[in-house]
Order: structure tokens, then sequence, then C-alpha cells
């Protein structure tokens, strides 16, 4: 559906070319529709439906909310959802059908979550042709107020006309986009409606708060390197506390561990470039805070999977894992409940604000100097440990190994990929990327395998803790156990020949020529100030 | 995308007053919806205030390079799209013959659009012919109107013992009362005998009411002029129950073959 916004630099403007548009266009005030429209801006945590292309709008009425979905220039409807006044919106909250199920398919299991609020004065205005058919429609806004969530202060945007064709008049469009570019004063809007207004509440749309941008190169000094990453990580644990806290999707809660894990993983192979007290301190620290949210993941995940789980079951025995999914849904609750209590409690304050001040210390990296002049060089040499143990691991994996073997490899190759993430940067971006893809097939391996072992051992432990529970339930227990059990065979089957790809001498002649090029970089400057 | 057909054998039901409400709730329930007036007539057209004349030309509709796309009209509803009917659409059964026996022009056209809509409807000619079995290989759901009586009951199963030697017998048909006269003890036996022993025929009963008659006057759905009439708050009802239907857990086996079989058990013949 074409259309264009124009920005007007006064009101007074706009109301000439209003009532000149009016005249000229012939056009009719639109019914049913008030000159002040308020709403709430929602989109994801990680900003999916504007990288989309949309936005979803909640408008509260006295016969309940609704959400209308659009385009980013409100332009194109993709749907409207009656729902609850709410300023976070879960996939279950959303009522059934085809709507409901293109936003899940968009958002999968993020919850919709308020980022701003908008108030505007606006008419409405529509062309209609001799049939009364509306051809062309107009909308003039004079005022438009942005307040982000929680904030109590706004902004403010400059007025604009809104001119909007329908499908199939495109001549009635055209003439009226003639008739606006020949007035004074109208410029077309280069940014769409919903991203000038979050940006005017201070936000940036569609940024995902958990990927990190690092800038840090080969030849970065080391404290320099370090404060950037950990500090990046610090930024998306920070980011995403308040998120896992309220519990207001699962993604928060994973996020916050991968920033943890990820933190966790280049203490361990920096060991030498920190501080001994600062290092036992926060490894301390950080394997405890790892530890609290450690339950409530793998209880997300079984929720998480259970449809797949239930759609192994026969059709007819599907309803019997209902006690399951019921005992999960309780225990997860719990577990949330528990964890919000930590992460609201002072140790989290004090273990954030004390790692914040120990990366802006002076002592933060300098330990380094000597061994490692450059990020690279430090780069090279965790990495080429870490990479050195996954081989070592791995190569003594035998079909009678036990799974332990593998869940502690699976260990190995995480930190190898925490670390290669971490200083990316040092690296060459085109063999990075590859090496990144061939470690990414053997974790998929490991993990797949890891999940279902300890799926298989967490439900037939449930089948224990479930009392009173019909027969009907424990029988498809024990189908579900013996299907995934022998997922478990399959991925342990599949093992050695990923793992064989993995440690193709090509390849590894290709991870340590990548290594190589890392520890020959010349230093750059320090940048000086710190960055965390 | 989901297809629903308002179909039947027989004219004068009231197929286009329920495509048209229909379509126009599916829309502000909040789905995208295109409204595809395949009836020469255009009744559906005028009802929304759109020049009898495809887009295009209508020799293309069915075959050649053309997009549905470049052919919809958006209608005064913000999430509803029509593809609007002419006369010269009676000249199509003609060229569908000529091009040969295929039934899937249709359903091939729609693909081009699948990811447009959450929803389309077909308002369908009367009549079994090669446009027909096309309806029928493009929809999900064939939504039958039935007049409470014996004649247009005869035409429902007429269309399913049409359908069940063929390879629709799997297709879901939709049956609901319209045009119901309940001061008329034909309307109110005939309602009463066919839902009792037939639960394929869906439970929502469209009055003979004079607003249904009034659209033509406003050219705009009842739904939308008067929400609160008896007719309006029906259509409501049978958009529910198509829903429930369709995307729900509605448990009634609904295919041609299970009414069939029904109807052979209760319906016509015995009336």
């Amino acid at each position: 559906m074409p259309s264009t916004r124009f920005q007007i630099p006064s009101a007074s403007t706009l109301d000439a070319h209003e009532r000149t548009l009016v005249r000229t266009l012939g056009l009719s005030p639109a019914s049913a529709d008030s000159d002040e429209d308020e709403g709430v801006l929602l989109d994801s945590f990680d900003g999916r439906l504007v990288r989309d292309g949309g936005i979803a709008v909640r408008r509260d009425a006295p016969d309940g909310a609704r959400l209308q979905w659009t385009d980013l220039d409100r332009a194109e409807d993709r749907g409207l959802l009656r729902v609850a006044p709410a300023d976070t919106i879960g996939p279950a909250d959303l009522p059934r059908g085809p709507v409901a199920a293109r936003l899940v398919g968009i958002l999968d299991v993020r919850s919709l979550v308020a980022l701003a609020r908008v108030r505007e004065r606006r008419r409405r205005w529509e062309k209609r042709d001799r049939r009364g058919k509306v051809v062309l429609r107009l909308h003039v806004v004079d005022s438009t107020t942005v307040m982000a969530e929680g904030s109590q202060t706004s902004a403010s945007l400059p007025p604009h006309l809104h001119l909007i064709g329908l499908k199939g008049f495109d001549r009635d469009y055209a003439a009226a986009r003639t008739r606006i570019d020949a007035l004074e004063d109208t410029q077309p809007a280069a940014t769409p409606w919903a991203i000038e207004v979050l940006r005017a509440a201070g936000l940036e749309p569609g940024r995902d708060p958990a990927r990190v941008e690092l800038h840090l190169r080969a030849g970065t000094p080391v404290p320099d390197a370090l404060r950037e990453i950990f500090g990046a990580y610090l930024g998306v644990i920070r980011a995403h506390r308040e998120g896992t806290r309220r519990a207001l999707d699962p993604e928060f809660l994973h996020d916050f561990r991968v920033a943890v894990r990820r933190t966790r993983a280049l203490l361990r192979g920096t060991k030498a470039a920190l501080p001994p007290s600062l290092y036992e301190r926060f490894r301390e620290e950080f394997r405890w805070l790892a530890r609290q949210t450690s339950r409530a993941r793998d209880l997300d995940v079984y929720l998480l999977d259970f449809d797949d789980f239930t759609g192994r079951l026969p059709r007819p025995d599907r309803p019997a894992l209902e006690p399951v999914r019921v005992w999960l849904q309780r225990e997860t609750e719990r577990e949330h409940e528990r964890l919000a209590d930590v992460l609201a409690g002072e140790r989290v304050d004090t273990i954030l604000d004390d790692w914040a001040a120990a990366i802006r210390s002076d002592a933060f990296g300098a330990g380094s100097s000597t061994q490692d002049p450059t990020a690279g060089s430090l780069a090279a040499r965790v990495v080429a440990r870490a990479h050195r143990r996954v081989l070592r691991d791995g190569r003594t994996i035998t079909a009678d190994s036990p799974d332990e073997a593998l869940h502690d490899l699976r260990k190995r190759a995480k930190a190898l990929r925490y670390l290669v993430d971490g200083f990316r940067g040092a690296f060459d971006r085109k063999t990075v990327k590859k090496q990144i893809r061939h470690l990414k097939d053997l974790q998929d391996n490991l993990g797949r395998h890891q999940d279902r072992a300890v799926q298989v051992e967490t439900l037939r432990r449930i089948a224990h803790e479930l009392d009173g529970t019909p027969p009907a339930t424990f029988m498809a227990l024990g189908y579900l156990v013996e299907q995934l059990d022998r997922d478990r065979h399959a991925l342990r089957d599949e093992f050695a020949a990923h793992f064989e790809a993995y440690d193709a001498p090509q390849r590894r002649r290709t991870f340590e020529r990548m290594l190589d090029a890392a520890r020959r970089a010349e230093p750059a400057s320090p940048r000086g100030e710190a960055r965390a | 995308m989901k297809t629903l057909a308002l179909y039947s054998i027989k004219g004068g039901v009231g197929k286009t007053s329920a495509a048209v409400n229909l379509a126009w709730i599916a829309a502000e329930r909040g789905g995208r919806v295109l409204l595809w007036d395949l009836d020469p007539q255009a009744a559906t057209t005028w009802f929304l205030r759109v020049r009898a004349r495809i887009p295009g030309g209508g020799r293309h509709l069915l075959h050649g390079d053309g997009n549905l796309r470049e052919r919809v009209l958006a209608s005064d509803h913000p999430r509803l799209d029509l593809l609007p009917a002419a006369l010269s659409l009676r000249k199509l059964e003609r060229r569908l013959e000529r091009k040969g026996p295929a039934t899937d022009r249709i359903a091939r056209r729609l693909a081009g659009v699948a990811e447009d809509y959450d929803t389309v409807i077909l308002d369908c000619p009367p009549g079994i012919s090669l446009m027909a079995e096309n309806v029928f290989e493009a929809a999900d759901a064939l939504v039958v109107p039935v007049i409470p009586s014996p004649l247009s009951v005869r035409t429902l199963h007429q269309l399913v013992q049409f359908l069940v030697p063929r390879r629709w017998d799997h297709r879901t048909v939709l049956p609901f009362f319209s045009m119901v006269d309940r001061r008329k003890s034909l309307h109110r036996d005939v309602v009463s005998r066919l839902s009792a022993e037939t639960p394929a025929v869906l439970a929502a009963s469209i009055p003979n009411a004079t607003g249904v008659e009034r659209m033509g006057v406003h050219r705009a759905p009842l739904v939308g002029t008067a929400p609160r009439s008896a007719a309006a708050r029906a259509y409501e009802a049978l958009h529910d129950l198509l829903e429930d239907a369709l995307y729900g857990t509605d448990p009634v086996d609904r295919s041609a073959r299970a009414l069939e079989h029904r109807l052979d058990v209760g319906g016509p013949r015995r009336m």
C-alpha cells in the first residue's frame, strides 16, 4: 500500500496545507475516529518486530484493549488482536488464530514488552469516489508526545501529514502526492514513524541488547581489549537482569546466563592477565551466579520442549502427559520466584557494581604486559590452549566412553567458542567465521546429546516425584523416555563423524594459521579511557 | 491461509450476503481477508461500492502470467481486500472449458497470495460447472447456505453426492440455515429436524430479516451498519462456528463423506 509521511516545520504551515488539500483534493472528514489517539508501542526486548519491518501498538478502550500490528509507517495493517491491557504480552496471552500464529512466527518464545507511550492529536480525512468508496486517506498530525516506558520525561515530534493510498487506487494517490509535493515546506520523512517515535523515547529500535559489538583488533592493547569484552558482557547481564527477575519471557534468563558463562570462560582464559585476588573473587562470584540460574533454565527448556514431547506420543496418549506439564509449570514458577529473590538481592548488586569498578581499575589486564603485548597475542595463546583441550579430550572418546566424557567435551567446546567469540575481532574475519561454523556443528551434536541424556534422567526423576498419578501418565512417560533415549543413542553414534570432521588436518592447519596471524599483530596505541 | 467458499448449487439462498458479512467480521476481528467475487452478477462488488470491472480484464484472470495481487482492490475496511467481479466473468466458464478440464486454476492463483491473507472467502455463482470444480479444489471448506425447505436440503444432498465419488470426499462441508422465517412452520420443522439428526449442520440460523435486504440501500455489510441487529449477531455466531470448525477443537467429522452418510440416515429422504 503506498504511503508517504511529510514533515511540516510548524503547526501554522500544517493548518494552511490542510485547508488547501481538503479543498483541492475534495476530502471529507473520516467518521468514527477521535482526534486524540493514545497508544503503547510494543516489541520484543530484542526488537524482532521492528527488524521485520513492523510494530505493535496497544490501545486501551472501555470494551477492552486491542493490539494493532502494522508496518513501521502504519500504512499496512498486519492484524488486530484483543489482548489484556498489560505491558507484557506473552505468546500464550494472544488469542488463538491466524494473526497470533503469524505474530508468534516472528516472536517465537519472546514476549512483547511496552517500550514507549505515544499520544497524537490528529484529524483524519478521506476521499471518496462517486460510488461512495474510499480511495485515499490523509492524516494530519499536529502534535505527537512520546514518553519512554517507565519514564516521566516526554519528547515531541514535529507535525506531519500522512498520505495513505489504497490498493488498486494508485491514480488517486499519485495525484494527491503531486499536490503535496507542490506545497511549500513539505519534506517526505526519511525515517518511518515507529522508528522516529522510539528514537524520541531514547531507544534504539530493532537492537538486540544481547548482541555485543566489539571493536577490538589484534593490535589492541590487552587491558583495552579485556575492558571492552568484559564491559560488553556486563552490559548484557545488566540489561537482562530485570526481565529475568520478572520472568518476562524465557529468553531473558537465557541471554543473562550466556553472558555470565561468557564472562566465566573469559575469566578462566585470561587469568594471567588479571590481578590474582580479583580473579579468585569474581571466578567464585560468577560461578555462584551461574548456579543460581541453572535449574530455572532447565525447567524453562522442558516447558518449551513440552509440545515436542507430547507430539512424540500417539495422539490418544497425549493427554496422559498433562499432569507432567502441570508439575513442570508449578516447579518452574517456584524456581523463578526463588531466582527473582536472588536477583533482587544485595549480593547481585555488589557483584555487578564491584565488577564494573574492577574493569575500570588501572590494574585490570595489566598483568599481561610482559607475556602478551597485544590482544591478538593473548587471544592466540588462550584460544590455542582451549582448542588443544578440545582435540585432546575428543580424541580419547570411544564408543565405550561414558556419557560424562561427552558432557565434559561439550563444556570444553563451549569454553573455546566463548573465547573465539570474545576475541573474534583479533582474528581474520572470514577464517574465524568458518572456524566458528565448524565448531558450531560439533557443539550442536554434543549439545543435543547432552539435552537428551538430561531429559531422560529428569523425566525418570519426575516419574518418582509424581504422587497419585494415573497409570496412563507413567506409561506415556515410559514411552517418551524410550523415544528420547533412542535419540540419545543415535546422536552418540553420530558423534565420531562430527568430531572427525572437526579434527580434520586441513581445518586444524587453517585454525593454527589464524592464530599465528593474530599472534604476530603489531601493537596499536592504547585507547586511554576505560570503556566499562 | 484458509479458503472458504460460499457455495450452493441453488441460487438466491443468501450466499453473497453471508460472504460479505463473514468477510467483514473476519477483518474486524483482526485478520487479513480477501473476498473474491466469482459471480458475474457482481453483487459482492456492488455491496462494497466498487465498480464492476476486473482490473487487468477477466480474460487472463485464471490463466496467463498475471498475479492476483495486481488485481486486488482495498475495501473501506483496512484489512479487507476485494477481487471484484464483472459481467464479463460469464465468459470465464467457456474459456476454462476451452483451455482444458483443469480444476486447479483458482487454487494456483490463490497460492500466489497465500502470504498476504489469513482468510480468503470465495463468493461463488450457483450451479455445478468447471468453475465450481475449481472452487471445490481450492477451498478448505465449502460453506453452504441452506433455506429450510425440502428443495434446498435436496440441493445440499446433491452437492455431497457430487463431491464424494470424486476426489473431494474429504472436503469440509459446512451447511448453515439461511433466510430462516420462524413464522413458517415448515422452516421451524426443517431446522429442528435437520439440526437434531445431522449435527454436521452448523447451529447458526441467519434470519430472513429486512436488515439483510437493506444492505443494498447502505451498500455496506449489515454487521457494519447494524451490528446489534439479530441478523448481524447471527452472522457473528456463524463466523465463530466456522472459526471453530477450521482452527478450533470442533470434534465433529465435517467431511462431505460424513455429511452424505448423515443426510442418508436422517436427511431429505425422510422429509
